[in-house]
């Protein structure tokens, strides 16, 4: 019998690491349990081709809590984030948006499209902040159940009225926001075709929803929370890639005394008299803990790990039905130069640099947008896809050879269910319509590229446990989220089974590298083995 | 002394509707219709030598108490409930009759066609007060408000710990999604989608269909699969009831008397003017007129606050409806022969009426639209109606719009219905650009404005003016585009003339 530890936690996801790192602070004998040869997740980053370092799924950073940075020491760590420097999003007539991470800036460039956008822009990204700040104080705490009539939950109700009461000028804004489509939220400000695109994008990633189905909005709202948590537009890569974030929390976890082990694939959950004891790993190996954690998603959790007689049947049905399907791939690129973005040709290659150290986004419209999802919908990737694009090159060099690069690209959409064969059949031409896609901005593209890994949402499926290969851990729609999420009664990280628990993004507040589930996770597991 | 103490704006079924309770309880009321006849969109209209309904063609969830309270059958209203519902446009027919809806249905999917009956009408009861009622105020900071509003939460949470989250999970979902939790039989999917679209701008894969689902099948007509309810004599004879009915309590009905303006002095509403330059006193004026009509055409700019201004002009008129009309020599045949008592739907899957719906983002015209057929004795002989959800304004404004659309509807009923075309005599088509110029209606839309989850409920029509009032003193807004939205329900009128007696 393998050494007993106070928790188990499945899964080297930086959530799970930052689960481990929190409990190990707190002086508990932690074990994190992962299947793969390195920690991170779907935060990784990987030398698939020699001397390229792809940053293989997750690409950016800017939802993580500082307070789980500041908590958790991470900049002795290594953690380093480098800012992108804003948004460029080319146009199909040869023009291009560019958003800058200076306010002023990007006031002058959006002057060139519109004054009226412009004047527009400020009062919107005051609007987000305010409705961010409305909002922000639920995603930093385990959600009420209005279910419950018991005095703490209804206190807490009580508060979350007050709190909301004293954002009363901003309820109808925050309203509309939670129910409209980004599409329709931005084409009320905005007349630019293009920075109505840009924006109305962020509603989608994650999501099987197009710009516009009613609850994007949400969504695009859950991407603006990085902006109010530092610098205005602070989105950042880290250095080494999203690979350098899980490396960060693992070191500062194993520097409160959590142990961590890969390669170790976790196949069961052992339960015993309705609580589980421990794990079991594929190769038989079994390790005992007062507590188990899972911070894989939902599905895999409840429906592979955990044996169906230990659940009732209530919240397997709700397990059943939770929403993870993947609508998303990623194309990594090893490139011998810069692409050539047509729309920059006339500046100078200082400039496109600067211009390029930043994301470059292929959303020239809304309607562009809502067509890639219609194929989504009938089982197709888009043949025309959107594409959220950075070369992490450019901001940290040690990801590539000197003058060559690497690219990273996230592709909407690529419907996990796909209409007809497999995604064995699909992923090259998928592959194909993306650079395509891609070279009809940067016509050189095709003739620079020295490798592509391309990862549909089966790939991510197998390499990186992500039911469905959504980036998630379910989707953020309003029916599963909050105290939704992942199960009516189970938001509060907690599950059916005595002493497990979860602390993955298939929790509260949902996915995106936060960070946020992995800490509420961990002050409920403290809470309760005080 | 005013003339009038109200002046009603529309002609409509709720105009119509709070003018009868307004003369019953007393108020000297006027009702200005600017067409030369009342009904507005419960109406019929010639087609070849006989007539048909003009827009609606059923009076689904026209709510009890309105016949009850103003005595419509006593004023002639006879409703009859039709045979049932036939889906086409599958593999195979499937009917559903009126009297016993789940006997058509397989019987894998009764368990859960139940269920999704039984959460529906749970939701609908928990709900009733807000969906058949006023919302309560919520002026932040009072008491009474927050009372209400407790109460409002308690009867939900009064389902059951089981059922409340049940409930707030169905309202944001996904049609498609709600549906396929419970049954697996496409064209029963259709049959449940289809009905649930109607006024919005939603396809079965869009975000919100809970909200649509509840709206179309509210607690006074809960009932999924319920056949569609007409009024003897045509829908116009809704409209002859109701107008008899607030004659009858006092009010004055005048037709061909459009109004081109509201008069305000200092804040507060003095009258009407109408087009003839004709000006009428009144210290009260309900407008049934959409809401962009009533607040940016009728109303000198400047008397709304700046961010109303800007919330009037956003609300959205997406999701239109076109209808055509058909002389018939004699029914085409019927895979079910009584359903020409009921409602065909042609459109059998819920992939079906997504590819209907895609179209319509892009201001394109579908191949296929959904298309929902009903029969009717017109005033010269049989007719047929057809109501096709999602042809948008601007597709089918010019020409070759409208002949494409209506090409498209032909093809889709032929195809459904061989031997359709043999029997009709004459066609006319009612585009949403027609809706509007004939009915005065904002985007030509047949509710008053997208029923969709951000334009319901307190956002109806804009924020602030959830109660049927307006910020300017005297005027009230009654039409659909107000709570709780469209469809043949008479419940805004009711409500707003509520409203306006509690003043």
């Amino acid at each position: 019998m393998s050494q007993s530890y106070d928790a188990i936690i499945i899964g080297g996801g930086h959530n799970g690491l930052i689960c481990a790192a929190y409990l190990a602070r707190a002086g508990r004998k932690v074990l994190v349990l992962e299947r793969r040869h390195l920690v991170g997740g779907a935060a990784v980053t990987e030398e698939i081709n020699p001397g390229f370092k792809y940053t293989v799924c997750s690409y950016v950073v800017s939802l993580l809590r500082p307070q789980i940075i500041a908590d958790l020491n991470l900049p002795d760590h290594g953690f380093e984030l480098l800012p992108l420097n804003g948004t460029l999003t080319p146009m199909l007539n040869g023009d291009h948006l560019m958003r800058w991470h200076d306010a002023g800036e990007t006031r002058l460039e959006l002057m060139r499209h519109s004054a009226a956008d412009a004047e527009a822009y400020e009062h919107f990204a005051m609007l987000m902040y305010h409705l961010g700040m409305a909002v922000r104080p639920m995603l930093g705490t385990t959600p009420t159940d209005p279910t419950s009539l018991s005095p703490v939950a209804l206190s807490r109700m009580a508060d979350l009225a007050k709190q909301f009461g004293k954002k009363a000028e901003y309820l109808y804004d925050l309203a509309k926001l939670m129910t409209m489509s980004s599409g329709d939220f931005v084409e009320q400000w905005f007349e630019t075709p293009a920075l109505q695109g840009t924006l109305a994008s962020s509603g989608i990633i994650g999501t099987f929803l197009g710009p516009r189905s009613p609850g994007s909005a949400y969504v695009m709202l859950h991407h603006y929370m990085g902006e109010i948590d530092g610098e205005f537009r602070a989105w950042g890569l880290p250095r080494g890639g999203m690979g350098g974030v899980s490396e960060a929390i693992a070191s500062s976890a194993r520097a409160f005394g959590a142990e961590i082990r890969c390669e170790a694939g976790v196949s069961n959950v052992i339960v015993q008299g309705g609580k589980a004891v421990g794990v079991a790993l594929s190769d038989g190996e079994e390790i005992y803990a007062k507590s188990v954690i899972s911070s894989v998603d939902p599905k895999l959790t409840f429906e592979h790990l955990v044996d169906a007689e230990h659940l009732p049947d209530e919240f397997r049905k709700h397990i059943a039905r939770y929403k993870i399907r993947g609508s998303s791939g990623k194309v990594n690129l090893s490139l011998d130069a810069l692409p050539k973005f047509t729309c920059l040709q006339h500046l100078s290659e200082a400039e496109q640099i600067a211009y390029l150290s930043g994301a470059m986004s292929i959303s020239p419209n809304i309607n562009y947008l809502e067509r890639a999802f219609d194929d989504a919908k009938y089982g197709h990737y888009s043949r025309k896809p959107y594409m959220d694009m950075v070369i992490p090159s450019l901001i940290d060099p040690t990801l590539a050879p000197p003058g060559k690069h690497v690219v990273s690209l996230f592709c909407a959409y690529a419907p996990y269910d796909l209409a007809e064969g497999t995604w064995e059949d699909h992923r090259d031409g998928f592959g194909d319509a993306v650079i395509n896609t891609l070279a009809e901005y940067a016509p050189n593209l095709k003739d620079i590229i020295l490798h592509r890994q391309v990862l549909s949402p089966w790939d991510m499926e197998q390499q990186m446990g992500l039911t469905q290969g959504n980036i998630f851990h379910g989707e953020l729609t309003l029916e599963q989220l909050f105290f939704l999420r992942p199960a009516p009664g189970y938001a509060d990280f907690t599950t059916p089974v005595r002493s497990m628990y979860m602390c993955g993004s298939g929790c509260h507040p949902g996915g995106g590298v936060m960070g946020a589930p992995g800490k509420l996770a961990a002050e409920r597991i403290i809470a309760d083995t005080r | 002394m005013a003339d009038y103490d109200v002046i009603v704006i529309g002609g409509g079924h709720n105009g119509l509707t709070a003018a009868a309770y307004l003369a019953r309880a007393g108020k000297r009321t006027l009702l200005l219709e600017a067409g030369s006849a009342v009904g507005g969109s419960i109406t019929s209209a010639p087609v070849g030598s006989t007539t048909a309904p003009l827009a609606f063609a059923s009076v689904d969830a026209l709510h009890p108490s309105v016949v009850q309270d103003l005595q419509l059958q006593s004023h002639g209203l006879a409703l009859h409930d039709g045979s049932g519902t036939l889906v086409l446009g599958g593999d195979a027919p499937l009917w559903l009759p009126g009297s016993d809806p789940s006997s058509g249905v397989d019987a894998d999917d009764r368990a859960g066609l139940a269920e999704l009956q039984r959460l529906v009408r749970v939701a609908g009861e928990a709900l009733e007060p807000i969906l058949g009622g006023a919302l309560p105020t919520v002026e932040p900071a009072r008491f009474s408000d927050f009372f209400n509003l407790a109460m409002a939460g308690l009867r939900l949470r009064r389902v059951g710990k089981r059922d409340m989250p049940e409930i707030m999970r169905l309202l944001p979902m996904t049609l498609r999604d709600i549906v396929e939790e419970h049954v697996s039989d496409p064209r029963l999917q259709a049959a449940i989608a289809g009905r649930a679209l109607h006024g919005t701008w939603l396809g079965p894969w869009s975000a919100g269909g809970g909200f649509a689902l509840l709206h179309h099948n509210p607690p006074w007509r809960p009932d999924l699969l319920a056949p569609p309810r007409f009024v003897g004599g045509g829908p116009a004879a809704l409209a002859a009831a109701l107008a008899a009915a607030a004659t009858a309590a006092g009010a004055t009905v005048r037709t061909d008397a459009a109004v081109t303006s509201i008069r305000i002095d200092d804040g507060v509403v003095t009258g009407v003017t109408l087009a003839s330059g004709e000006a009428i006193d009144a210290s009260c004026v309900l407008s049934a007129c959409d809401p962009t009509t009533t607040l940016m055409k009728l109303l000198q700019p400047g008397w709304l606050a700046p961010e109303s201004q800007r919330a009037a002009q956003n609300i959205r008129y997406r999701g239109t409806v076109a209808t055509a009309r058909y002389a018939l020599t004699g029914l085409p045949e019927l895979p079910v022969t009584e359903a020409h008592k009921g409602r065909i739907q042609i459109g059998a899957s819920m992939t079906a009426l997504e590819r209907a719906y895609d179209p319509a983002k892009y201001h394109e015209i579908p191949d296929a639209p959904t298309v929902e057929l009903t029969f009717h004795e017109g005033d010269g002989g049989l007719s047929a109606h057809a109501w096709v959800q999602h042809i948008s304004t601007g597709a089918a404004a010019d020409a070759a719009g409208r002949e494409a659309t209506l090409t498209a509807i032909n093809a889709t009923i032929e195809s459904a219905l061989p031997g359709f075309a043999a029997q009709v005599q004459a066609t006319e088509l009612t585009t949403p650009v027609d809706f509007e110029q004939q009915l005065g209606l904002a985007g030509g839309h047949l509710y008053h404005g997208e029923l969709g989850m951000d334009q319901l409920l307190y956002m109806r029509p804009i924020p602030g003016m959830y109660d049927h009032s307006t910020p300017i003193g005297g005027l009230y807004l009654g039409g659909p585009g107000t709570h709780p939205g469209g469809g043949v329900n008479g419940l805004p009128g009711k409500l707003s003339a509520a409203r306006i007696l509690s003043a």
